[in-house]
C-alpha cells in the first residue's frame, strides 16, 4: 500500500510519510490487541482507506500537482525523442564515416548504416525496458522533482549531440570528403533515416504497453 | 449507533480546531481523540483526515512542523493559528445555533394525535 502510495503522482513525499508513520502508530497500537503482525497490518490499512479515495482527496487540496507532473513527464516525452534521434544519428553517422575511412563502399556502408540504426534502437529499447521493469527502482523515482532533473538532464545531452554532430562531423569529415563520396555516405544516411522511421512506432508501442501494464499490476505490498 | 457520513464529514473542521484549542496534535492522535470522544461512535477513515488537515494549513487555520515525540519519531504537528480560533468560534456559534433549535424542538412534547 505504501508502495502504490508512494508511486502517485497526486501525493507529495511528506504526504506519503505522513501517512506511513499514521500507519505504523496504528499497527503498533494493534499489536497490543494481541493481533499478529499480518492482521494488524490488514486492519491498519483498512482503517487507513482505499488509496483511490485517498489519491482523490489528496489531489482536491493540491490540483495543480497532477498538472505539473502530467506536463513534466510530457516534456521528458519529447526530450526522450529527441534525445534517441539525436543519439542514434551520432552513432550513425560516426561509424558510417568509419567504415568509409575503412574502405567500405554503397552498398556495405548502407548495410553499415542500417545496422548501427537496429542495434542502437536495440540497445536504447532493452536499457528503457530493464529501467522500467527492474524492480530495484521505486516508482517514487517517477515523481516531478526527478522528472525535471531528467529532462534537464536530456536537454543538455540533445544541445551536445546536436553540437557534436553538426560540427565536428560535419565541418571537420565531410569537409574532406570527395564529393562523389559525399553522395555515396548520403545514400546510406537515407536508409539509416529509413530504419529509424521503421522502428520507431514500434519502440514506442512497446514501451508505451509496458508502462501501461505496470501501472495496472501496482505492487501492493509493505 | 453510527453517525452519518455527511454529518461526519460537516463536524470534521469544527472538531478538527477543537482539539488543536487544546495543544499541538497530530494525525493518529487527533484521530484517536475524536474515537475517545464519541465513544467510538464517530469513525474516520482514517487517511482522511490529511488532506482536511492540509486543507486548513493552506487556509491559514493551522500551521505545522515537525517534531519528534516522547518515542522519538519524529511526527508532522499541528497547531493552531490566530485565524484558526476565529474560525473555530464561528465554527461554533454555528453548530450552537443548530443545537439550540434542535434543542427546543426534541424537548417539545410530540402530539400523537
Amino acid at each position: 500500500m505504501a508502495r502504490r502510495l508512494a508511486g502517485s503522482e497526486l501525493l507529495g513525499d511528506a504526504d506519503v510519510n505522513e501517512l506511513e508513520i499514521h500507519l505504523r502508530e496504528e499497527m503498533e497500537h494493534l499489536k497490543t490487541t494481541g493481533l499478529s503482525d499480518e492482521e494488524t497490518f490488514l486492519v491498519a490499512c483498512h482503517r487507513l482507506g482505499d488509496t483511490a479515495t485517498l489519491e482523490q482527496e489528496f489531489a482536491k487540496v493540491n490540483p495543480r500537482r497532477r498538472f505539473t507532473n502530467r506536463l513534466s513527464w510530457m516534456a521528458i516525452g519529447v526530450l526522450g525523442y529527441f534525445l534517441v534521434l539525436h543519439l542514434s544519428l551520432w552513432a550513425t553517422n560516426t561509424s558510417t564515416m568509419l567504415g568509409y575511412v575503412l574502405g567500405l563502399r554503397t552498398p556495405y556502408l548502407a548495410f553499415l548504416a542500417c545496422a548501427i540504426q537496429v542495434t542502437a534502437f536495440a540497445t536504447i529499447g532493452a536499457l528503457a525496458w530493464w529501467y522500467l521493469g527492474s524492480r530495484s527502482v521505486s516508482r517514487t523515482t517517477r515523481r516531478m522533482p526527478v522528472a525535471l532533473c531528467v529532462s534537464l538532464f536530456a536537454a543538455c545531452a540533445i544541445v551536445a549531440l546536436w553540437l557534436g554532430d553538426n560540427l565536428l562531423f560535419r565541418y571537420l569529415l565531410i569537409e574532406t570528403m570527395p564529393i562523389q563520396d559525399y553522395s555515396q555516405f548520403a545514400m546510406a544516411s537515407g536508409w539509416a533515416s529509413f530504419g529509424w522511421g521503421l522502428l520507431m512506432p514500434f519502440l514506442i508501442a512497446g514501451l508505451i504497453a509496458l508502462i501501461a501494464l505496470r501501472d495496472r499490476h501496482p505492487s501492493e505490498v509493505q | 449507533m453510527s453517525v452519518a457520513k455527511d454529518l461526519v464529514a460537516a463536524s470534521a473542521t469544527p472538531l478538527i480546531l477543537a482539539i488543536l484549542a487544546g495543544g499541538d496534535s497530530y494525525g493518529y492522535a487527533i484521530i484517536k481523540r475524536v474515537r475517545e470522544l464519541s465513544g467510538g461512535q464517530m469513525t474516520w477513515t482514517d487517511g482522511m483526515l490529511y488532506p482536511v488537515l492540509h486543507r486548513l494549513e493552506k487556509q491559514g487555520l493551522v500551521e505545522s512542523y515537525r517534531d519528534a515525540g516522547e518515542t522519538g519519531r519524529e511526527r508532522k504537528y499541528y497547531r493552531l493559528r490566530k485565524e484558526g480560533t476565529r474560525a473555530l468560534a464561528e465554527h461554533r456559534s454555528q453548530w450552537m445555533l443548530v443545537h439550540n433549535a434542535l434543542q427546543q424542538l426534541w424537548e417539545t412534547k410530540p402530539c400523537l394525535t
